[in-house]
């Protein structure tokens, strides 16, 4: 299996608190066989599967993370015609800071002809946590993206935290979705109403059929957003919406690209 | 030769002007719609200005400033679409922005905002307005003030339409939001660029307006 690991030592930065590294998981066309470049952060990639076209690869949290004065950045890059299928193991918990924030930061880029699906697990921000998340992703002409993204305010029981995502996706150049969600109690109405959970699945460089039951909003770029909000996460119907858009993805996993 | 600010504000703030606006109801029809209480329509309006409003205002002034400054609003019209997910919530816009385009070239034909807006049939309401404010010689805080009024005058009008209230009352809400219009005004009134208008959503207001569109009977578009 060709993996070679990098440590990116040209994005490490020093914050107050601890060192940090971004994790990597890029993918790039090569000869017979597809490269991946992996690097660990606060999260490491595995892989799950590696094959000409495509790779599907699993995010894991190695450490206790989201503490106080964590950086949590994640750079993911899908080189032109390649098919990556991204997962968590599991949901991250951003615990109480004792005062001090957290940040997570990703940047995803899927290059011209190629796919990215990425099946996320809930973000939770517990009691007296503080969450700046930012998410970039740069989608070029002919490229597709999909993300499943939930975030989930407080363990069971609790209030939950403060979150602000900052979200800013583009395609083929264009600005396409440029949001501020602002995730916490107290929040007026027209907000969150009673929401604990906001569960968002996009779709960008296409616009996938709808599906009955599930209003999409339709991107003026070529894309759609369904968004539920939830008291409870395992009520969510987003994943019939994921398997009909996973499905009109090129390149199934295992599969040579069509 | 430009009218006095002042005169021109309250022209482009009154509730009157021919472009539509009685049709809207700030997203007042839709939340009732989808459930919410009529004593909570004051919070609700604060909701809105921390949120869709600044949008909308931030949109106004940067589309005030490139009109004078004679660049093309496409960018902007991008950016704000980009704020603005909901296909139902961008046409109710632009449903409006048509008519403020219409009423920009007639009272000032072969302004900047007249050229500006003539290649975009289709502008969203705060690019017109915007480029309206900038032929009427208003500046970015009082082109923001003009977007945030406009839009909880037309909440608090659409209001004694859809629930039992004395008008007093609504004109009250008015006054009263008078402090979260100036913080509006205060975030946004020195903004020049696309890239820099704030993107704050206001998800279940969004869901509303989406589905306003399906319920069979509504006396507002919006």
């Amino acid at each position: 299996m060709p993996m070679a690991a990098r440590t990116a030592t040209s994005a490490v930065t020093v914050s107050t608190h601890t060192e940090v590294r971004t994790a990597r998981v890029e993918l790039w066309p090569g000869g017979r066989s597809s490269r991946l470049v992996l690097a660990a952060g606060l999260v490491t990639p595995r892989v799950v599967r590696h094959d000409a076209s495509g790779a599907e690869v699993a995010l894991l949290a190695t450490t206790a993370t989201l503490l106080g004065g964590d950086t949590l950045r994640l750079a993911v890059e899908v080189g032109p015609g390649m098919r990556l299928d991204l997962r968590d193991v599991a949901g991250t918990v951003a615990y109480h800071g004792r005062g001090l924030g957290c940040v997570v930061d990703a940047s995803l880029r899927v290059h011209e002809g190629a796919t990215l699906a990425w099946a996320g697990e809930p973000l939770v921000v517990a009691d007296g946590s503080a969450v700046t998340r930012h998410l970039r992703a740069d989608v070029d002409e002919g490229g597709r993206l999909l993300l499943r993204d939930r975030v989930a305010l407080g363990r069971s029981g609790q209030d939950g935290g403060r979150l602000d995502c900052h979200t800013a996706l583009r395609h083929a150049g264009r600005p396409a979705l440029v949001e501020h969600l602002e995730v916490r109690a107290g929040l007026g109405p027209g907000a969150l109403g009673t929401a604990r959970v906001v569960d968002t699945l996009t779709a960008l460089g296409w616009r996938p059929d709808t599906v009955a039951g599930h209003a999409a909003y339709r991107l003026h770029e070529p894309g759609s957003v369904v968004r539920e909000l939830l008291d409870e996460a395992h009520t969510s119907g987003l994943p019939t919406v994921w398997a009909a858009w996973h499905a009109e993805l090129p390149g199934q996993p295992g599969q040579p690209p069509i | 030769m430009l009218p006095h600010p002042e005169f021109a504000a309250m022209l482009l703030a009154d509730g009157r002007l021919p472009v539509g606006g009685h049709t809207q109801s700030s997203g007042l029809e839709p939340a009732l719609l989808g459930g919410l209480e009529p004593r909570d329509v004051p919070a609700l309006v604060a909701t809105r200005l921390r949120t869709v409003v600044l949008v909308d205002a931030a949109t106004a002034v940067v589309a005030r400033h490139r009109t004078l400054a004679g660049l093309p609003l496409d960018d902007l019209q991008l950016a704000w679409a980009a704020r603005t997910p909901s296909e139902v919530v961008r046409a109710a816009s632009i449903a409006v922005g048509r008519g403020q385009r219409r009423l920009a070239q007639r009272l000032w034909p072969g302004s900047a905002a007249a050229s500006a807006l003539a290649p975009m049939p289709a502008p969203a309401r705060p690019v017109a307005v915007g480029a309206m404010a900038a032929a009427a010689g208003l500046d970015g805080a009082r082109t923001a003030r003009l977007v945030a009024y406009d839009d909880v005058q037309s909440l608090c009008a659409a209001a004694l339409k859809l629930c039992p209230l004395d008008p007093v009352e609504t004109t009250e809400w008015l006054l009263h939001a008078g402090p979260g219009i100036e913080e509006v005004v205060a975030a946004v009134a020195h903004l020049t660029e696309p890239d820099g208008i704030p993107a704050p959503s206001a998800p279940l207001l969004e869901q509303w307006q989406h589905a306003h569109p399906t319920h069979p009977r509504r006396l507002f578009s919006a």
